[in-house]
Order: C-alpha cells, then structure tokens, then sequence
C-alpha cells in the first residue's frame, strides 16, 4: 500500500517537474522560433501574413512537440515527437529562411543575401538531436533502470 | 528509502551531446562574428555612399562607361569577396555590361575598384524611335549595378540597384538664325540662316540636313537650300549654314519664318519644322 502510494508520489514529481522543464522549454521555442524570426522580419519589412501564419503554425507545432517529448520520454510516444519535432525543427529553418536565400529592399536597393553554409549549421543542430534522442531511446529499452526498494524490517 | 538507480549514459549519447553543444557554440560564434563583420563592412558602405567623396566618379567618352574611384575596406574579421556587374540602358535599348569578377579583400584592407563598360551605341542608332528622343530631348540613362557582396565562406550578399543620369540631346540648343542676306541680282537675294547646336550626348551625330523654306507670299511654295552634311562629335559644338535664294520680297518685313527639315541619318529620316525671326 505504501509502495503504491509512493510510487504515485515519485510519479507526480517526475511528471512535475517535466511540467516545469516543458514551460521553459516553451519560452526557449518562443523566444527562437517565434520571437527571434518574427523580429527579424518585422525589422526587414519582410513580414507578410503568409510568413505570419508560417511563423505561427510551425511554432505551435515545435511547442506541442517538445512538450510531448519532455513529458513523455520515457514511452514511445517520446520518442516518435522527438523524431518530429527534429524533422520540424529542420524543416522550418529551411523554410523560413527560404532555402538560405532572403531578399531585402533598402531604400531602391535589393539586397540578398545566400547563407546555405549557415542554413545547414542551423539545421544539423535539430538534426544531430534527433539521432540522439533515437540513440538514448534504443540504449534505454535495452539497459532497464533497476528499481531498489528498501524494505522495512 | 526507495529510489531509481540511474543508469550512465551510454558514450554516444555522450557523443551526440558534446556534437550538439560543439555545433551550437560554433553556430553562436559564427553568427556573432558574421554580425559584426556585416555591421562593420556595411556602415562602412553606405557611409561611403553617403559622403560625397566617397561615391564613385562616373564618366562617359564616345565608347566606353568608366566608374572609378570606388573604394571599398574591409573592416571585419572574414574576407570580403566583392564582384561589380553593372548594365547601362537609354530607354529600353540595352547598350552595354560589365563586370569586375571576383575581388577578395582580406581583413583590415582596402581595394580600389574600376569599372569600364564598353557602350555600344548601334541598338540606339538602329531604333528609330530611341534616336529620335535622343536626338531632340534629353534622356535618362539607367545605370544599373549588381554588388556580389560575401563574407567567406558564411555568407553571399547582393546588392542591386540602379541610378539614372541625365543624357542631353544630340542637337541640344538647336537654333536658327538669319545671318546675312545678299543680293544676288535684281530679283533674288541669296540668305543665309545659320544654324547652331551643341552635341551633348554621347553619341556621335552624322547626317544629312535637307532644309526648306516655307513661303511667306506664296501658298504651298517651298524654297529649298542645298543640303549640308552636319557632323558633331560627342560635346561639340556645331555651327552650319544653309543658303537659300530667294525672292527679294520674301525677306521684307519683321516676321516668323518657318523651316521644313529632314535629316538623315543611319539610313532613318527625322522630319521636323523649325522657326526663326527676321
């Protein structure tokens, strides 16, 4: 009884304090996926409803995708939003910044700016997380944590 | 006491970590750097544009465009690769490009870059219409540059843009006027109209003149003078005469004499009607 009732404790604090790393989690994505790109275009007079939506959608979905991920790391679901939210991740960089291709009018001149070598920077951080997530998520399944229970006398 | 025996991460997790971290740091330092070589090189440019010693001269002979003294420094801590492209357009009539190729400015240095464009006028004389703007009216002529602008190996810019100048008329200031009149018998006078006009394009005019004198007395009479070869080169200023012989009684009295004028030129004729006052 006091096993099973101790068990609930830890998992209330496990899932807790993953509560907790979500909602940091989620001002990070807020502050790099949606602040951060919002900023840019808005300073550049790049910002369209079309890339508004964009912006919007994709950060809604990094957002539910690490929550996902940070609440439920332990289960398969885990690891399947893990895998998606690299692959978001990746692909919104790509497609925000227009396949590292930006054009920018500054009073009669256009500037454009090519940065791929950086896109690709940018864009193998999510990617190499990704790897990880599926690595620790396949070295877990096969080294189980042992449980210890310390039994009174 | 109960708990959960953690397991050690295993090295690749360690690995893919340490990779991630490695990439960030380096995507961080890149940006920071990038960013201060960018604000640097461009406050650096537009300062440039923006002083009027520092915008490129541009001039214009009978063939060619020279853009001279663009300097460009580089200020900040990547090489900047520079690359010059520029097209030169009167109207739609593209008459000539241009480029530098690559121009690498290491860190800390500065380079002068020099443009010449060879202009090739034969699309404006073949144009009728073209020639004819340009002959009577002074026109813009577009000058547009493209600026490959990168900081190697992170980042490529361009700049496009353009500016137009003012191209004055092949036969700017053209002007008539009776310089003399001489009488050649006791019914004709043989008068002599001067006509006048600067070159002030970079064209060069070449061409037949047929002038005419409309009859002040004498309903569809037209008297007309010998044709004149009229040739100015760019800037120059031209002075030719045309002599008709006319009846004594048509010069007398102040009035407005009107001219019929053809002129040919690169196999088009160009009609148009002139006065002058007596």
């Amino acid at each position: 009884m006091r096993l099973e009732a101790h068990r609930k404790q830890n998992r209330v604090l496990t899932y807790a304090g993953r509560a907790a790393k979500a909602a940091v989690f989620f001002v990070i994505n807020y502050a790099i996926f949606f602040f951060a790109p919002s900023s840019f275009f808005s300073t550049t007079g790049l910002l369209t409803s079309e890339i508004e939506a964009t912006i919007s959608s994709y950060f809604l979905v990094i957002a539910s995708l690490t929550a996902l991920n940070i609440l439920l790391k332990d289960n398969v679901i885990g690891l399947a939003s893990s895998v998606c939210l690299g692959l978001v991740q990746a692909l919104y960089i790509y497609v925000i910044t227009d396949g590292g291709v930006l054009t920018i009018s500054l009073s009669g001149l256009a500037l454009t700016l090519k940065f791929k070598m950086l896109l690709y920077l940018m864009m193998a951080i999510p990617a190499v997380n990704m790897l990880k997530q599926i690595s620790d998520y396949l070295s877990r399944s096969s080294t189980q944590p042992i449980e210890m229970v310390e039994v009174e006398g | 006491m109960a708990g959960v025996a953690e397991v050690e991460q295993p090295l690749i997790s360690k690995g893919f970590r340490l990779l991630t971290a490695g990439l960030g740091i380096t995507l961080l330092l890149t940006l920071a750097a990038i960013a201060y070589s960018f604000y640097e090189d461009l406050a650096y440019f537009f300062q440039g544009l923006g002083v009027s010693e520092g915008l490129p001269q541009i001039s214009i002979n009978g063939t060619h465009l020279t853009v001279s003294g663009l300097t460009l420094a580089n200020r900040g801590v990547y090489p900047l690769s520079v690359a010059l492209r520029s097209d030169v357009k009167i109207g739609d009539a593209d008459l000539g490009s241009a480029e530098t190729g690559e121009i690498v400015v290491p860190p800390s240095m500065r380079k002068q870059i020099d443009l010449t464009l060879p202009i090739n006028f034969s699309k404006a004389y073949t144009d009728y219409n073209l020639l004819k703007t340009v002959l009577f009216n002074a026109t813009a002529a577009t000058f547009e540059m493209k600026v490959d602008f990168g900081l190697q190996p992170f980042i490529g810019a361009s700049f496009e843009g353009g500016f137009s100048g003012r191209i004055g008329a092949a036969l700017e200031g053209l002007t008539f006027r009776l310089r003399s009149v001489e009488q050649l018998n006791e019914t004709h006078v043989r008068a002599d109209v001067e006509m006048k006009f600067t070159n002030a394009s970079p064209l060069v005019v070449n061409g037949l003149l047929h002038a005419s004198l409309t009859s002040t007395r004498q309903k569809n009479l037209q008297h007309t003078a010998p044709p004149i070869e009229v040739f100015a080169q760019p800037s120059q200023r031209y002075v030719g005469q045309l002599s008709f012989t006319l009846p004594k009684e048509e010069l007398e009295g102040e009035m407005w004499y009107v001219l019929e004028l053809k002129f040919d030129t690169l196999g088009h004729t160009y009609e148009w009607k002139a006065g002058f006052r007596v």
